[in-house]
């Protein structure tokens, strides 16, 4: 307690959670006894968090394609231009998204809270086209090994991966991706008797959102299905008709859900019965 | 290969946020920093140990490489406020005065001197420890803390008196439609 100097820098030392133990206590307890302390304590905090509100959506701004070109290491030439023919495709997605096709009249606009939804697929898009043309290591793990005992440890949730999913998509492994901070995600991976593969890709979502319904992102020949249950995200990723997509994402939602009722189906894609 | 894409791709936000701030907001500026940070880093990829993340060492890349390029150009000074570049105006379809609130605040983030500017931005924004702001900007760990305690202050002298001021029309950016 000798040393203890109780300034303005030792306040922002607690606020940004960079204190000892002992000296965050100490801190706890001196602006528990005096309120002064308490609101400067609090208006630190504060600005902390109008700074995020203010700059987080940043986040979820489409990527240019050029950039994505330039995280492309220099490698075999073929598979250098395969790799960022893909990723060049998958951010010319999000450049398509605000225009997206599927703006219909008297669709529902963006629910606010929903932005961290647009940084999420293009997450799942990128991890489609990075891992699915990979011909030597497509997954980390392959199916039958502990994977979803992995990836559940991994995620701090129960992971399920069916052995396989309609239209004859077998599940072939997973693997575990930086998703947000503290927040990995996991990629499934799938593929039919034709060779051709679909991804699901889940992780936590920056903050809890009502369940969403089923929505629908294209771009050329790539489809993504994701919806949002509670604090979850799920895409799934695929260069397949969109009736076989939304099949497969029905029978993961059954999976995954203890609710009884699956989210909206996009009217255009599939009518209700 | 594909972890190193995967890692460098999942940091482009990340580094196009820390670009725009330190650009003032300058879109095409910050993107073409970015595009210097990511062929810097795939350069010198063997220089990351991969021992803890990626993040601070591309962020300590991006900011060696602004500061040459600062050292000609007068660049990093404050703006004035009419010249506010749109593109750092956040896309929140949140109330009206919580958007304009946000403005404001990083109007007042973009006066900042530089140094300042950044310590703010990589623990308060990018929640990194003053040891890792440290090692990431090569200053002392007691120049960041006091660096970041002129910066906190000087952000509220300059959000409280721009409060009293007109602002510029916001723009408003449609969100994202989809069949639901």
């Amino acid at each position: 307690m000798s040393a203890f100097r109780l300034d303005r820098q030792t306040l922002m030392a607690y606020v940004d959670g960079q204190l000892d133990a002992q000296r965050h206590a100490l801190v706890e307890q001196a602006i528990a006894a005096d309120a002064r302390l308490a609101a400067e304590v609090q208006a630190l905090q504060q600005q902390t968090a109008a700074l995020r509100a203010a700059l987080d959506p940043l986040l979820d701004e489409p990527i240019p394609p050029r950039l994505l070109q330039h995280a492309v290491a220099p490698r075999r030439q073929w598979a250098q231009a395969a790799a960022v023919a893909l990723l060049v495709g998958a951010g010319a997605v999000f450049g398509g998204i605000v225009a997206s096709q599927w703006r219909t009249p008297g669709g529902p606009v963006l629910a606010q809270g929903e932005e961290g939804a647009l940084h999420f697929v293009q997450q799942a898009v990128l991890a489609y086209a990075v891992y699915t043309p990979d011909p030597r290591r497509p997954v980390e793990v392959r199916n039958g090994s502990d994977l979803t005992t992995w990836l559940s440890r991994r995620l701090d949730r129960r992971i399920v991966a069916p052995d396989s999913l309609p239209g004859g998509l077998e599940l072939m492994g997973g693997r575990l991706l930086p998703g947000m901070p503290g927040k990995p995600a996991a990629q499934l991976m799938y593929q039919d008797a034709q060779g051709r593969r679909l991804t699901v890709y889940l992780r936590g979502m920056a903050k809890p959102t009502a369940q969403t319904a089923f929505r629908i992102v294209t771009s050329g020949r790539t489809t993504t299905l994701y919806w949002v249950d509670r604090n979850w995200g799920y895409a799934v990723t695929g260069d397949l008709p969109r009736d076989a997509l939304l099949q497969a994402a029905r029978a993961l939602y059954a999976r995954y859900s203890d609710a009884a009722s699956p989210p909206e189906v996009p009217a255009a894609a599939t009518p209700r019965t | 290969m594909a972890d190193r894409q995967q890692l460098l791709i999942e940091q482009i936000p990340h580094l196009r946020r820390y670009a725009r701030v330190l650009t003032c907001g300058r879109a095409a500026d910050a993107d073409d920093l970015v595009q210097d940070t990511l062929e810097r880093a795939l350069a010198k990829w063997g220089l990351w140990r991969g021992a803890g993340s990626v993040r601070p060492w591309l962020f300590s890349i991006m900011h060696n490489l602004f500061a040459d390029q600062c050292a000609g150009a007068a660049r990093g000074a404050g703006m004035a406020l009419d010249e506010l570049p749109e593109p750092l105006h956040p896309q929140q379809p949140a109330a009206q005065e919580l958007r304009l609130q946000a403005l404001q605040l990083i109007d007042a983030l973009q006066r900042l001197p530089l140094p300042q500017r950044e310590v703010l931005l990589l623990v308060a924004v990018e929640g990194m420890s003053y040891a890792e702001v440290a090692r990431t900007l090569g200053v002392p760990q007691g120049t960041v803390m006091s660096r970041l305690s002129r910066a906190r202050t000087q952000l509220w002298q300059l959000s409280a008196t721009d409060a009293a001021q007109p602002r510029p029309a916001l723009r408003v950016i449609e969100g994202e439609r989809t069949v639901g």
